[in-house]
């Protein structure tokens, strides 16, 4: 299983860790991995573009969060004139998941005044899951890898 | 529309992380609702309808959503989420 998936199932065990009073560490440590999730799902796409496998980890080192967040910005409302119909609405799913699951992270991650609850939590997982499957239904396409270099060099 | 899964509706108004001003929507569910199979469909139909009836698109709204349920609401007494 790849890394991206791996941090998946992750945030779901994380999110049932604990069954009865869940622990807010898990709960937070749970929406962070579902966003990390689908940002190493994308940026492992857009590296394994690149020729020179020895590289590719370096690459994935230039990949910045408010960058992916601008180009996934634009993205969640785009129309893509010429493409099939269906692969833009599963790439704008990814886009829009990956902006939610970001501010998300943010609150998850350094806002200590918000308490979460696990219906919460699962509210970001799931569609975490689903932006899995869109991408996986749209990966090949050309909008797709348009996606991926727009989420290291956003259009200007 | 949403009902009879969605209880509640809140939201305020605030800058997102990136200092965009943004909608944060706080969902009240069923208790029935907020099981992983159901909440699987609502958290996908939820944001759409909302966004399509509040026009956020037409209006450059970022719109962010999060999700309880009635006993987690009750349980936790949050005031951001019981006004």
């Amino acid at each position: 299983m790849a890394f991206a998936d791996d941090l998946l199932a992750q945030a779901g065990i994380l999110a049932n860790l604990d069954k009865k009073r869940p622990r807010q560490a898990s709960l937070r440590r749970a929406v962070s991995t579902a966003y990390y999730a689908l940002f190493h799902l994308l940026t492992n796409a857009a590296v394994s573009n690149w020729k020179q496998a020895r590289l590719r980890a370096d690459l994935a080192r230039g990949f910045e969060h408010r960058k992916m967040y601008q180009t996934c910005n634009g993205t969640r409302n785009k129309q893509f004139p010429g493409a099939n119909q269906t692969s833009g609405q599963h790439l704008r799913l990814v886009a829009e998941t990956f902006v939610q699951l970001q501010a998300l992270r943010n609150l998850a991650d350094y806002d200590n005044s918000r308490r979460w609850t696990k219906t919460q939590v699962r509210g970001s997982i799931t569609p975490a899951s689903a932006a899995f499957d869109s991408w996986r239904a749209v990966r090949k396409e050309t909008i797709a890898e348009d996606f991926l270099l727009r989420l290291l060099i956003p259009e200007r | 529309m949403l009902a009879p899964d969605v209880k509640r509706i809140l939201y305020s108004i605030a800058p997102d992380w990136t200092g965009q001003e943004s909608l944060f929507f706080r969902i009240v569910l069923t208790d029935e609702a907020s099981e992983p199979k159901p909440l699987r469909k609502i958290v996908l139909h939820v944001p759409q309808t909302i966004n399509k009836a509040i026009k956020a698109e037409e209006l450059g709204l970022q719109t962010y959503f999060t999700y309880r349920s009635k006993s987690e609401t009750e349980e936790e007494r949050d005031p951001e989420w019981e006004a």
